[in-house]
Formats: structure tokens, C-alpha cells, sequence
């Protein structure tokens, strides 16, 4: 029976011929295009690792503001680090700049596009990118700050993958920024010529053994340092910006804790003479009391302080003497006087209580400003100005990192956009399905099962996707894609000539992955399609459509027939649409 | 016995629309055998047919095929008991469209262990000069002829037939019975015929009349006329 069937395929292959042809393109370009982007990309990706060996990448960088002496820089490769001075001054002209540095001897190697490294000193190589950007060719004369040079050839450096100006820049404009490297000779006169205050002091390193970066920038850091030594304005703008104002903070809370500890001993002092002017104020009062006793003595009344007040109202009122009244009074007063002392002289201690408060909260305060500053303001100033791994640095392996999410990206939306067309190409053989029921159902009843007919209705599907998915991939594979999706790379990076690589498994994707989809989308939507009972396929059963519920009344019957095969007909072609839009978004969104 | 019916009883709808359209049928049919079902439209004879062909489940009752209860068994076991036993020929042709009348008879014939020889089936059936046409290139009795050969190319020993000539004219009807007849009389296959026609009862062994559900009648014919001598049909 598979035999017979097969017939069939290619039967309804010559039929439909327009319909799966079209989607086998569609199959064929999209596996053109995920085949290029991924094979290019891995290109870039392998080619990075190999020629980043080859140059000898950095492992990192890092500048200083004082260059490292002879001693220093054997200290360092004494820990198997491997170093290299990559000084370099920006020479800039009509809003160009050229970056001027010497030609590498260890690390990150020149890696030459075209002619030679500058054999004598009026020659300099030019990195690539700017070269081309500015039509410079291999013999052409460039000068630079008045001094004229001979392009002896051009190339690039894998620190410079990405040739942006600053760290932080995030386009290149290789129109208006490049790379001279001239001879060491020719540097060193730069610099001794030109006065040159606007050197880099940036040295590149590579571990070799078990010493880390972290290590080599600690032991950077622990080197012995003045600051006085650098002449560089901006770093003495940095020292008074950061130092100066650490002192200005201790100095203040210093004056601070200074102040409240005069304050507290002021108090002190005055609180020493509660005790003399409570008691003078007591003896006040004992006098006049005194005083009162012996001018109430004829009446054999004895006056304390807690009596007083009552006994001579009492006196006041028989003796209705005007004396004893205000002798009363005189008392009430001192009586008062002496209280409000007393008053006075708890409050003064309770101030300096607080005062005494305030002076430890000071000291406090102090310290933990002290614990805080040395902990921030990093009590000595060290040399080290920028340390950066590579893998940090967004110079190096730039052109392989956004490459690597392209492939994944590719590799991805490949499976999705197979996804949909498989899709697509099962509501065409839907469509068959529901055509063929009542035969399907006739050949049910006759005992044939619906695994018999569920892979015959996958193969066509399954063909295709093989075919599309080996045309797409050899065409994808072919020297005019990869060319054209590596010109996309290198008019941008700047990165030498990469070999042209074939991931096994991006062969096995492009020969495995179609299919297989075609399979599993098909079977899940077909297999549903052919799981009824061999009597509704023969009657033709079908799920109450929206279709069949327009209202079509007012038409005649042959023309409501008519509309809603039309109808039905433009459901296909929606989903199919539909699929091809979501389709290209994603092929959007991925390139 | 080749098939045996013993109090068939078959519902559709559930709930408050329930309709009983079998309402407990018995009768029995011998090896070898051709059998007419007649009876009034929605007497329950199609549903009868498929009761016994294994596509519609039954309710209650026993049907026996060579001995074997088929009642009751599950959708793939049904599957096989049809591949194994049955040859089914609808009103429709329902043939594969794109493939030719060979081809059609091939796709049957993989259901069979020992299926009859295409070649030679083609012959009886008059088929041959026609064998490489699609079915869209044949007449409606060359369909209908195709499909009885499809059928028959697993050698089925029961073939039931759901008003076979129904759509043909009474000269295509007649060749198509003399079809039937002569298969019935070469391989000896037994045949149950679900027929409107009122002359085709005149050829066949043995009659049943279904009314309501249930068998009204049935006879064996002592004389049978020849399909060729059919008259009105
Ligand atoms: N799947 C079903 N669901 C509900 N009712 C059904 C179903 N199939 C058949 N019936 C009902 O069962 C009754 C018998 O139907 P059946 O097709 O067996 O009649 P018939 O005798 O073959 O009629 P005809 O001669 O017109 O073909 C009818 O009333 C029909 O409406
Ligand atoms: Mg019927």
C-alpha cells in the first residue's frame, strides 16, 4: 500500500505544484538564511579563537599614572606575567584622530591585511578599517603632527577588534578614528619631540601561570607610589578631590568634637556652684526667718519654714499689725527666691548632663567618620589608574560576542520559522484531509488503521522540509552568502581574513531539523484530523465552523455555496499570510 | 451457521431525544449466502448493516460471524476484525481520486495475507481496458465496479453492501448485480444487500424485511432468477 500511496505524492506534489513549491522556497530561504548567519557566524567565532592564539591576545590591560620602572616591570614578570608597554598618544587633525603606538613585539601582534610591518622609521602600518574608510592605499604618504610617513601596509590588533576611541564608546566611526603603528625608534622621538604631555601609560599583560589578574592588580596597587611624581594636572585635580576633601570632613568633625567639649566643660564649672548659690539663697531666708521669731516671740510662737505662712496670717489677723504683714510677705518673697534657685540649679546640671551627652555622641561621631573615610578614601593613593580584563574590554572579541548571539539567534529562529511553514503546509494537507474524508473513512471501514494513512499524509510535508531544509543549507554553505554575511563583519570590525568553517552540527541542523519538525507539527495537527470513527469521516463530520454559521439566507443556494467556499478558501489563505508575517518579524528581529 | 443476530438493539441520543432504532433484530444468514435487507427509509437497515460491520457499537444483543461474537469488542479490535473478514460497498465509490483504478485496488491489498490476484479480478470485473484510468475518467457503474473490487481483493468472506446500485441506472444496476452474483457463485463469499430495488430480493437465497426496528419478515427464496433476468430495475 505504501508503494501504491507514494503514486499519490507525487501526484498531488504535480497538482498543488505552485502551492508546495512556493513554500519550499520560503523553506529554501529561510534555511538560506540561518545557514549563512550561523555558518558566518561560527567563521568568526572559531576564526577569533585561532587568530587571538595566534596574535597572542592580551589577558588584559591596565594604565598607570607614573610608567613602572625597569625593577617593577621584572617584579611583575618575575610572577610569570607576561607584559608589554602599549603607550600611545592621540594625534588628532580635522576632527580626525590617529592613535599613534609603537609595533607590538609579544602581545596582541599586528596581523597584517596587506604589504609589511614599518621597516624603517618614516614608515607606519594603518589599521585597516581606517584605511579603507579613508581610501588610503599601501605606499600612500599620511602625515602626521608635520612628520611625513609611508604606509608600508595595513592590518589590525586584536585589542582593537572593535576600533572605538574610548572604552566607553559604542559605534565605530572608523572615518574618523585609526591606529598608526610606527617604529619603536619613531615613537620614542615622538615623544621626546613633541613634549608629548598626552601619553597613555597602558601596558598589556598575559598570564602565564597561577598568578590572576586580581593578583597582578593588587600586587600593582602594593607598589611603591608618590603621587608627587605625576605631573599630570587632571590626576592633581583628582588627589584634591578626593584626599583634600576627606581632611576637610575630619577637620570639621574634629572642631566639632572641640566645641562640644568646651560647651560640656563650661557647664561643668557652672553646675560646680549650684550647691554655693542654693545654699546662699537658703541662708537668706534662715536669717529673715530668724528676724520674724524674735519680733513674734511676745506671742511664744515658734516660725519654721513649713509654719510660717500660716502662723502669722494667723497673728496678723488679732494683731492687726501692718509690720507683721509685711514681714510676711518680705518672707514669701525669699521663699520663692529660694525654690526658683533650687529650680535653676537642677536644670543647670540636667544641661550639662546633655552636654556631656552630646560630647561622647561627638566622639562617636568621630570615629566612625575615621572607620568610614579609611575605608573609602583608600588612605594611600596608589598608581594604578584603569585595570581591565579582555573579557571586560568591549575592544577585544567584539566581532565573535555579537556573533555568538546572532547564531544563537539564527539557530532559534530557524526552528520557530520552521515551526510556522510546517504549519502552514499542514493546513494545506488539513485541507486534503477533510476533501478525502468519506474515502478516508471508506478505507477505514475496509480495516485500513490510521497509522497506515497518518505517515502517508506526513510525507509529503517531510519531503519538502528535507529538500527545503538541504537546498537552503547548500545554498546557505555556498562562497556568495558566507561572502556577503562576512562583508557585514568586516566593514565593520576590524578583524583579519577569517577561514571559511562547516559546523558538523549545523549540517546535521539543516539536514535533521525541517523534517523532524515537519513531523511532530503535522502529526499533532493530522493525527487529530484522523482520529474519528470511520462512519463521521465517510459521513463527512465536521466541527460546526464559524462558516457555516453566516447568515447567508438571502443568497440563493448555490450562491451562499459558492461564498462560503470563498470564505473557506480565505481562511487558508489568512493563516497562511499570517504565518509568512510572524515569520519574517522573527527573521527581523533576528538579523 | 455463517452469521447469526440475536436480539440487536441499538439507541442514538442520549437524554430526553433518545431514538431507538434497533429495537432487538434477530435473524441468521449461511455460509455462502446472498441476503437482501429491505425496508422502509430510516427503518434502521444502514445502521443494521454497520452494527454488523463493526462501525457503530451496539446496545444490547449478540451478532456471531463464523462462531465469533463481535459485539462488544473495542474500536481497534473492530479494526481488525474488519480487515480480516469484511468487504464494504457504500451507495458512494469513494474511491482514492488520484490514483487509478489499479492502484485503488492496490491499496486494499496489503489488508489481506493471501489476496486474490488483481490481474484476474480486474478481468471478472471488466476492469482490465480501464485499469490505468482515474476514477474522475469512469463511468458511475465502472466506479461502483472499481470499488467492489476493492473490496474484494482481500478475499473477504463476508461483504456487505449498503445499496450498491443506488445511484446507478437499471442496465449499470443490472451488470453490477451479475457482479455480485457471480462472485458470490466463484469465491464464495457470503453477501448481505441493503437495497431499496424490489426485484433484486428475486436473485438472492434468502430475504428480510426490517420495519421499526425489527425484522417484520423473512424468507428463503426456493427459485432464484438470474440477475441477467431481472426485470424492473
Ligand atoms: N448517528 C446517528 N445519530 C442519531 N440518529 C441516527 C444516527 N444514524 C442514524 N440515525 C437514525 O436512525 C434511524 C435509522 O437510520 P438508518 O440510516 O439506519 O436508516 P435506513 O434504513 O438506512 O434509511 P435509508 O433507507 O434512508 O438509508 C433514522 O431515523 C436516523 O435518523
Ligand atoms: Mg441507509
Amino acid at each position: 500500500m505504501k508503494k501504491v500511496l507514494n503514486k499519490r505524492i507525487l501526484r498531488d506534489l504535480k497538482n498543488n505544484f505552485a502551492r508546495y513549491a512556493a513554500l519550499f522556497l520560503l523553506i529554501v530561504l529561510g534555511m538560506y538564511i540561518v545557514t549563512s548567519m550561523v555558518a558566518s557566524s561560527e567563521n568568526v567565532i572559531r576564526g577569533t579563537i585561532e587568530k587571538n592564539e595566534l596574535n597572542c591576545v592580551e589577558d588584559g590591560e591596565f594604565s598607570v599614572f607614573v610608567p613602572l620602572t625597569n625593577e617593577q616591570l621584572d617584579s611583575i614578570r618575575a610572577n610569570d606575567v607576561d607584559i608589554e608597554e602599549i603607550f600611545n598618544f592621540d594625534y588628532s587633525e580635522n576632527g580626525q584622530v590617529i592613535r599613534v603606538m609603537k609595533v607590538r613585539d609579544s602581545i596582541n601582534l599586528i596581523e597584517l591585511n596587506e604589504g609589511n610591518l614599518p621597516h624603517y622609521d618614516n614608515e607606519l602600518v594603518l589599521e585597516q578599517r581606517y584605511a579603507s574608510e579613508n581610501n588610503i592605499k599601501i605606499g600612500d604618504d599620511i602625515f602626521i603632527s608635520g612628520k611625513k610617513f609611508k604606509v608600508s601596509g595595513t592590518g589590525c590588533v586584536p585589542d582593537y577588534d572593535m576600533p572605538i576611541r574610548k572604552i566607553s564608546d559604542t559605534s565605530v566611526e572608523s572615518s574618523d578614528f585609526g591606529i598608526a603603528f610606527v617604529t619603536g625608534t619613531m615613537y620614542d622621538t615622538f615623544i621626546t619631540e613633541s613634549n608629548c604631555k598626552a601619553q597613555e601609560y597602558i601596558y598589556a599583560y598575559r598570564l602565564k601561570g597561577e598568578f590572576s589578574a586580581d593578583n597582578l592588580k593588587k600586587f600593582i596597587k602594593d607598589m611603591e607610589f608618590d603621587y608627587h611624581d605625576v605631573e599630570d594636572k587632571y590626576f592633581q585635580d583628582y588627589i584634591s578631590n578626593t584626599l583634600g576633601k576627606k581632611d576637610d570632613l575630619t577637620n570639621g568633625i574634629k572642631e566639632l568634637v572641640d566645641g562640644s567639649e568646651k560647651l560640656s566643660d563650661g557647664l561643668s564649672e557652672i553646675t560646680s556652684h549650684n550647691d554655693d548659690i542654693r545654699k546662699g539663697a537658703d541662708d537668706i531666708f534662715e536669717i529673715f526667718l530668724l528676724q520674724a521669731n524674735e519680733a513674734v516671740s511676745f506671742m511664744g510662737i515658734n516660725l519654721t519654714v513649713d509654719n510660717y505662712a500660716s502662723e502669722l496670717e494667723k497673728c496678723v489677723a488679732v494683731t492687726q499689725n501692718s509690720e507683721l504683714s509685711e514681714l510676711k510677705n518680705t518672707l514669701d518673697k525669699l521663699k520663692e527666691f529660694s525654690d526658683k534657685t533650687e529650680e535653676y540649679t537642677d536644670r543647670v546640671s540636667e544641661v550639662y548632663d546633655g552636654s556631656d551627652e552630646i560630647e561622647s555622641g561627638m566622639k562617636e561621631l568621630q570615629e566612625k567618620t575615621e572607620e568610614i573615610s579609611e575605608k573609602y578614601f583608600d588612605g594611600q593613593i596608589d598608581n594604578l589608574m584603569m585595570f581591565l580584563k579582555a573579557e571586560d574590554n568591549p575592544r577585544i572579541n567584539a566581532a565573535s560576542n555579537e556573533r555568538m548571539v546572532n547564531r544563537n539567534m539564527g539557530l532559534l529562529a530557524g526552528v520557530v520559522v520552521m515551526i510556522l511553514f510546517m504549519y502552514v503546509i499542514s493546513v494545506f494537507v488539513v485541507h486534503q484531509i477533510q476533501s478525502e474524508s468519506s474515502v478516508i473513512g471508506t478505507l477505514y471501514a475496509l480495516g485500513v488503521k490510521k497509522k497506515d494513512l497518518i505517515f502517508h499524509y506526513l510525507r509529503l510535508p517531510t519531503l519538502i522540509a528535507f529538500l527545503g531544509g538541504i537546498t537552503g543549507g547548500i545554498i546557505g554553505f555556498s562562497k556568495f552568502a558566507i561572502d556577503s554575511q562576512m562583508s557585514q563583519v568586516y566593514s565593520y570590525y576590524s578583524v583579519p581574513e577569517y577561514e571559511n568553517v562547516y559546523p558538523v552540527y549545523l549540517l546535521v541542523y539543516c539536514i535533521v531539523m525541517p523534517s523532524v519538525i515537519a513531523m511532530i507539527v503535522n502529526y499533532i495537527v493530522i493525527n487529530q484530523k484522523l482520529s474519528k470513527t470511520a462512519l463521521s469521516l465517510i459521513r463527512n463530520e465536521q466541527k460546526e465552523s464559524k462558516i457555516s454559521n453566516v447568515n447567508l439566507k438571502k443568497f440563493s443556494f448555490i450562491r451562499s455555496f459558492q461564498i462560503r467556499q470563498i470564505l473557506r478558501e480565505i481562511r487558508i489563505v489568512f493563516t497562511i499570510v499570517f504565518g509568512m508575517f510572524i515569520a519574517l518579524l522573527i527573521f527581523m528581529i533576528g538579523i | 451457521m455463517y452469521l447469526e443476530v440475536k436480539g440487536l438493539k441499538k439507541k442514538y441520543g442520549n437524554g430526553s431525544n433518545i431514538v431507538s432504532v434497533l429495537k432487538g433484530i434477530s435473524f441468521s444468514v449461511e455460509k455462502g449466502q446472498m441476503c437482501v435487507i429491505q425496508g422502509t427509509s430510516g427503518s434502521g437497515k444502514s445502521t443494521l448493516l454497520n452494527c454488523i460491520g463493526g462501525l457503530e457499537t451496539t446496545d444490547e444483543g449478540s451478532i456471531k460471524v463464523s462462531g465469533k461474537e463481535i459485539s462488544g469488542l473495542s474500536m481497534s479490535d473492530f479494526s481488525d476484525y474488519r480487515r480480516d473478514n469484511l468487504g464494504f460497498i457504500f451507495q458512494f465509490y469513494n474511491l482514492v481520486p488520484n490514483l487509478t483504478v489499479k492502484e485503488n485496488i492496490k491499496v486494499c491489498e496489503f489488508l489481506a495475507q493471501s489476496p486474490l490476484d488483481i490481474d484476474e479480478l480486474l478481468k471478472t470485473l471488466g476492469l482490465t481496458e480501464h485499469q490505468d484510468k482515474f476514477p474522475s475518467q469512469l463511468s458511475g457503474g465502472q466506479q461502483q465496479r472499481c470499488a467492489i473490487a476493492r473490496a474484494l481483493v482481500k478475499n473477504p468472506r463476508l461483504l456487505l453492501c449498503d445499496e450498491p446500485t443506488g445511484a446507478l441506472d437499471s442496465e449499470t444496476s443490472r451488470d453490477i448485480l451479475i457482479l455480485l452474483e457471480e462472485i458470490n457463485k466463484k469465491y464464495g463469499t457470503t453477501m448481505l444487500i441493503v437495497t431499496h430495488n424490489n426485484s433484486i430480493k428475486e436473485m438472492v437465497h434468502k430475504v428480510i424485511f426490517v420495519k421499526d426496528g425489527l425484522v417484520k419478515n423473512q424468507y428463503e427464496n426456493k427459485k432464484r432468477i438470474p440477475a441477467k433476468e431481472l426485470e424492473d430495475l
